[in-house]
């Protein structure tokens, strides 16, 4: 079956299939008939589509009935320029880029990644879950050489893109710590105790030890204070 | 490096490490200042791309958590050896470029030179304590390269000290692989097996 993407605010006009223009034919809009205003001869026309327009348009024949033409319209826009981030929470293994649209197309999009390191072409391997993200493996540990990702986002009204190119120290960000813990100290109620793990993806803690800070306030009051 | 290590031999081991890794924790952050005054004396451009010149150790490198302890030392002593001559041939440049004019940078450069000395030094003493030999270093070594402009001399130095800010992460990295305590066998990581 057959479909047709329109821009929002487009005019479309829609034939009936090979039906002469001064054929008789009745257009439906999701089984329900389309009245005078939007008809031209046998054409149906609509003005500065909305949202709302979108779905199965059909055109029968006058007299017999038969099904001349049958179109499913989709009204969408064309994709903005899409939002892009890399981020290595488990150096030095890889890093992943994740990505999203910042207002919605309303109609099917395919996203594209590339990701360049010098010359060389690197595969990032699209993530299950969530879709738009994808993962890459270090090949070379320590390079002064950059990356550069470039995202581009399809659909049947237009693309974009954008690009990001950054040092392989630049995007390192750990996950928070894990199972961080306050308890109370017995007989000193002015101590707490607080304890925490290294977050399970940063794989090597050994070889790249991470920093943690600590601050901590009264509920009572606003200022924090910083061990 | 089929004998177990003496307690003495992985303390020591632990001790130069652990000292190692300091130094490489400072040189790290002083080649860092270095660079951005280096820039902005020099007169270039921070994102300027440098093409790897010939010469200059590339940190970069692949597969390396495979990589032995020994792999580890003898590619350390080597880049810091080269960077050792790099760094002396920048600071003759820079006098004969800017005379007494910058003395600061001067300072500046000849202070890494010393780390990275002290740094070379270290990387000896650990492979003593592996009981390899110690590579010679190249008493004729690679002929000179051609002479180069003032422009290119200043790009390579870029280079290198671009080149040594990854390789003072890098070194931290393989500190710590080889302080990591040996296995049950006694034996530190040695030689690769054959495939």
């Amino acid at each position: 079956s057959h479909i047709q993407y329109e821009r929002v605010g487009a005019d479309v006009t829609m034939k009936c299939g090979s039906m002469d223009w001064d054929a008789a034919v009745t257009w439906t809009a999701n089984g329900t008939d389309m009245n005078e205003p939007y008809l031209n001869g046998s054409y149906l026309i609509l003005k500065n589509v909305d949202l709302s327009q979108s779905g199965q348009y059909s055109c029968y024949e006058g007299s017999s009935w038969h099904l001349k033409y049958q179109t499913y319209l989709r009204v969408g826009m064309p994709p903005k320029e899409p939002v892009l981030m890399c981020r290595s929470n488990n150096y030095p293994k890889g890093f992943y880029c994740s990505w999203h649209l910042p207002t919605p197309t309303y109609i099917p999009n395919t996203f594209n990644i590339s990701v360049i390191h010098g010359t060389k072409d690197m595969v990032c391997e699209k993530d299950a879950v969530p879709k738009n993200r994808c993962h890459i493996r270090y090949i070379q540990l320590f390079s002064t050489v950059k990356y550069k990702v470039t995202l581009t986002v399809t659909n049947a009204l237009g693309k974009n893109s954008t690009t990001l190119t950054f040092d392989e120290f630049a995007i390192v960000k750990p996950d928070p710590p894990e199972s961080v813990v306050a308890k109370p100290v017995p007989n000193n109620p002015r101590r707490l105790e607080v304890s925490w793990q290294n977050p399970s993806s940063w794989p090597d803690p050994e070889s790249f030890p991470l920093k943690f800070f600590l601050r901590y306030r009264p509920l009572i009051l606003d200022q924090w204070q910083h061990v | 490096m089929a004998a177990a290590d003496s307690p003495s031999t992985a303390l020591r081991r632990r001790d130069l490490c652990s000292r190692g890794i300091r130094l490489a924790g400072k040189m790290r952050a002083d080649v860092v200042d270095l660079l951005d005054a280096y820039v902005e004396r020099q007169g270039l451009d921070a994102s300027a791309s440098v093409a790897a010149v010939e010469g200059v150790p590339l940190a970069a490198v692949e597969r390396w958590d495979e990589q032995t302890g020994t792999q580890r030392l003898l590619e350390n002593l080597a880049a810091y050896r080269a960077f050792r001559a790099l760094l002396a041939q920048m600071l003759e440049e820079q006098r004969e470029q800017l005379g007494e004019a910058d003395a600061g940078l001067g300072r500046a450069l000849a202070a890494v030179l010393l780390q990275v000395s002290a740094f070379t030094y270290h990387l000896e003493e650990l492979l003593r304590l592996e009981s390899r030999g110690i590579p010679g270093e190249e008493e004729d070594g690679p002929p000179p390269p051609p002479r180069l402009s003032i422009f290119e001399q200043k790009l390579r130095g870029l280079g290198v000290l671009r080149e040594l800010a990854q390789w003072a992460v890098r070194s931290a990295r393989d500190l710590r692989q080889l302080a990591k305590p040996s296995p049950a066998t006694g034996a530190a990581p040695g030689l690769p097996e054959s495939p």
